[in-house]
């Protein structure tokens, strides 16, 4: 036999090996779970359920795959392209709307999974933020985050001033905190050209009803309602820390004891117990022409690139994950972060049984209430505007912000220019 | 001649050479795979309109993705922004470099330890420098605003550093100058040790100063390792994208455009497209400067 015939020999039956084994590994149904959790002991937590689960379902083996948050969407858009999407993803609602967008949910196993919990038992908000315009489900609620003013007691006692809801009290108490001399602000809230930005300000538009869309679908982003809510978060801005802010600069200068008010989601919970602050925190919701509640809902997405019976088992354990036992164990692997989006399980005991829960009292309790009347840019009439998802990816929203606030550039003319980007974005197939 | 013999020969001798391609055939599969495929497929895709999802169909779009980018203002930009970073930081880090091998080239007492401590910003986590940078420059409890604010009271109120377009450009480039110039360090000092003494001793018996030491004897010496540098970083740094993206928003260089384009707008066609242009320009620098090179040495 000549040399050359021997190696490919060799290669042939190596390749032959590697398929006999590849047959022999059929077995249990497996998927893979991707999400952001990559800190140590929530990666625990979510193994510790999963061992449950496997050992409740023998037939079904889940892998997580935790990728680091920064890198999370490249990740998703790499492996959509190369249609190697894992069966279940946990994304923002924002990502959720742009894999919809692009057609690789299983809306038919999502909304199984909704039906078969019941959809009486998710609050209302929840499940709608989720819902496409045929109506079925693009994701899964499981947890979610509301966000709110939440601001020093102690210190608005001191000064007599009431909680910062309406507008007019929110800049009052800014300017009466405001102190930049001594490294005192009014107030701290994101600036920055990014997603936390659009979420802050969001919550300010929507309590002056300026919406992002008319009935038509078509862009307003240049309404009267949106002109003063910019300008409102301008005028707010002259109280704020200076610069583009970020979860760091907001999250340390309240925590620290630098400002009087911060715009933060319940993940702030955490840090302010740690600094001893619970009790002297409270939490408001902004009212323009009307209070607005603003979160964003954690949502598991079930995808339709990987086999039906990996679907399947996606949809099995997410199930088995709304069961109250493990859902309250999921919920206290971040106390006060995330919040249930099932209803009842926030005056449930076992929940409340937790020292950071138990230090916040009652506005533990009704923080997840903000959940029935969710409201967010794009959701209009029980329906999410299909380009929402796009127009959040390509920052359109906060880097005008940014370049008012932080640039001091003309309001007018970035408006303009936002509002010819998002006609660019709708127009576009 | 034999003529009987020949053939015998010739076979072994094909069959060695068969058997040689099938020795290289993984390296070359590896390079087809890993370099040659993925530069085609961005060739390729800078033609069309990708959809995201691989079930959907991607549009042909010919030179629409070049069109579009050639008449993008902020494409230009980003080019004169690059180039302005490139020329600054190239120049920064090649000369703090030189002078801090030359330094190092002397003979004085802790200089192990001198040497192993420049090295330092080149060898941490680019992650972890830049943490450092943005907390120096914090406006809360940041060093260099209590240093020139509030302690020696030089300026009234404190500069949004990573804001101001002007001062952020001058922040990312002194970064990278801080951070890189061991590298030019290295190369150089590494040449200045290969000098051979007795060069020094000759003209120092010829009655040379020191600065016609260094101008006829030392920079002769370093000047291709100096060029070799030069090119490197200006390539590297024409590319640049995470310290610049993670310390501010306000520099867009050209790297930093193409991650927008690509991960945030996902418009992976005119990435592609960009990618084709850098790549052009990159080769073109290259070829120039190998073809000038090889001019000097004839």
């Amino acid at each position: 036999m000549k040399p050359w015939h021997k190696v490919i020999l060799a290669v042939l039956a190596v390749l032959a090996l590697g398929v006999s084994c590849a047959k022999k590994a059929e077995g249990p149904t497996t998927f893979e779970f991707m999400h952001t959790y990559v800190e140590e002991d929530r990666q625990q937590v979510i193994q510790g359920l999963i061992d449950a689960f496997q050992a409740e379902r023998s037939d079904i083996v889940v892998k997580q795959v935790p990728v680091s948050e920064d890198a999370f969407w490249t990740r998703i858009t790499t492996l959509m392209q190369g249609a190697k999407l894992p069966a279940l993803i946990d994304v923002s609602v924002d990502q959720a709307r742009l894999l919809a967008a692009s057609d690789v949910v299983d809306t038919a196993a999502c909304s199984r999974v909704v039906n078969d919990v019941g959809p009486g038992s998710f609050y209302a908000g929840a499940t709608s933020v989720l819902k496409g315009a045929d109506g079925a489900m693009f994701g899964v609620p499981l947890t979610g985050w509301v966000q709110g003013i939440w601001y020093r007691k102690d210190l608005f006692a001191q000064k007599g001033l009431p909680a910062p809801e309406k507008w007019a009290e929110i800049l009052a108490a800014a300017k009466a905190f405001h102190d930049p001399a001594n490294k005192k602000y009014g107030i701290v809230f994101a600036t920055e050209a990014s997603d936390f930005t659009e979420q802050t300000f969001s919550q300010f538009a929507l309590s002056n009803d300026a919406r992002l869309f008319d009935a038509a679908g078509a862009p307003v982003f240049t309404s009267a309602e949106m002109k003063e809510a910019v300008a409102f978060y301008r005028d707010l801005y002259k109280y704020c820390l200076p610069g583009s802010n970020g979860f760091t600069q907001v999250k340390d200068a309240f925590a620290g004891g630098n400002a009087a008010m911060v715009v933060y989601s319940t993940y702030i919970l955490g840090s302010l117990f740690d600094q001893g602050m619970a009790d002297k925190v409270g939490f408001a919701v902004p009212e323009g022409s009307r209070p607005a509640s603003f979160g964003m809902v954690s949502t598991e997405v079930i995808t339709n690139s990987v086999p039906q019976a990996q679907r399947d088992a996606a949809a099995e354990f997410m199930k088995f994950l709304l069961r109250k036992e493990n859902y309250i164990a999921w919920m206290h692997m971040a106390p006060g972060g995330p919040n249930p989006v099932l209803k009842g399980v926030a005056s449930d005991a076992a929940y409340l049984d937790h020292p950071l829960l138990k230090a916040y009292g009652q506005t533990a309790v009704d923080i997840p209430e903000a959940f029935s009347d969710l409201a967010m840019f794009g959701f209009q009439d029980g329906v999410t505007h299909p380009k929402m998802g796009e127009i959040s990816a390509k920052m359109i929203i906060p880097t005008a912000l940014n370049k008012i606030l932080v640039q001091g550039a003309n309001l007018d003319a970035e408006l303009d220019k936002a509002q010819k980007a998002m006609e660019d974005v709708v127009a576009a197939q | 001649m034999n003529q009987a013999t020949l053939p015998p020969i010739k076979t072994l001798e094909a069959r060695n050479r068969r058997l040689g391609f099938i020795f290289v055939l993984p390296a070359l599969v590896l390079i087809g795979a890993v370099i040659l495929y993925p530069v085609g497929y961005n060739i390729y895709l800078s033609f069309w309109k990708p959809a995201l999802n691989p079930a959907k169909p991607d549009t042909l779009v010919g030179l629409g993705n070049y069109a579009r980018l050639l008449s993008d203002p902020e494409f230009y930009a980003s080019l004169g922004v690059t180039f302005a970073y490139v020329a600054i930081t190239v120049a920064g880090s090649t000369l703090l470099g030189g002078a801090a091998a030359l330094l190092m080239n002397r003979r004085f007492p802790g200089r192990k330890l001198a040497r192993s401590a420049l090295l330092l910003s080149y060898v941490s986590p680019v992650i972890s420098s830049v943490f450092v940078w943005i907390y120096l420059f914090n406006g809360l409890y940041g060093m260099i605003d209590y240093v020139l604010v509030d302690a020696l009271k030089i300026l009234p109120v404190a500069p949004q550093w990573f804001d101001n377009p002007a001062l952020s450009l001058v922040l990312v480039c002194l970064f990278d100058i801080w951070r890189v110039f061991p590298f030019a360090l290295i190369m150089i000092l590494s040449s200045l040790q290969a000098i051979d003494s007795s060069v020094y001793e000759a003209a120092a018996i010829d009655g040379a100063g020191p600065w016609t030491v260094f101008r006829r004897i030392t920079l002769p010496e370093i000047l291709p390792v100096v060029a070799s540098v030069v090119t490197l970083r200006s390539i590297w740094n024409f590319y640049k994208f995470e310290d610049v993206y993670l310390l501010t928003k306000q520099v867009p260089l050209i790297g930093v455009y193409l991650y927008r384009t690509a991960f945030t707008v996902n418009d992976l066609g005119l990435a592609s497209a960009i990618s084709v242009v850098l790549f052009l320009i990159i080769m073109g620098a290259v070829v120039a400067l190998a073809s000038r090179n090889k001019g000097e040495r004839v």
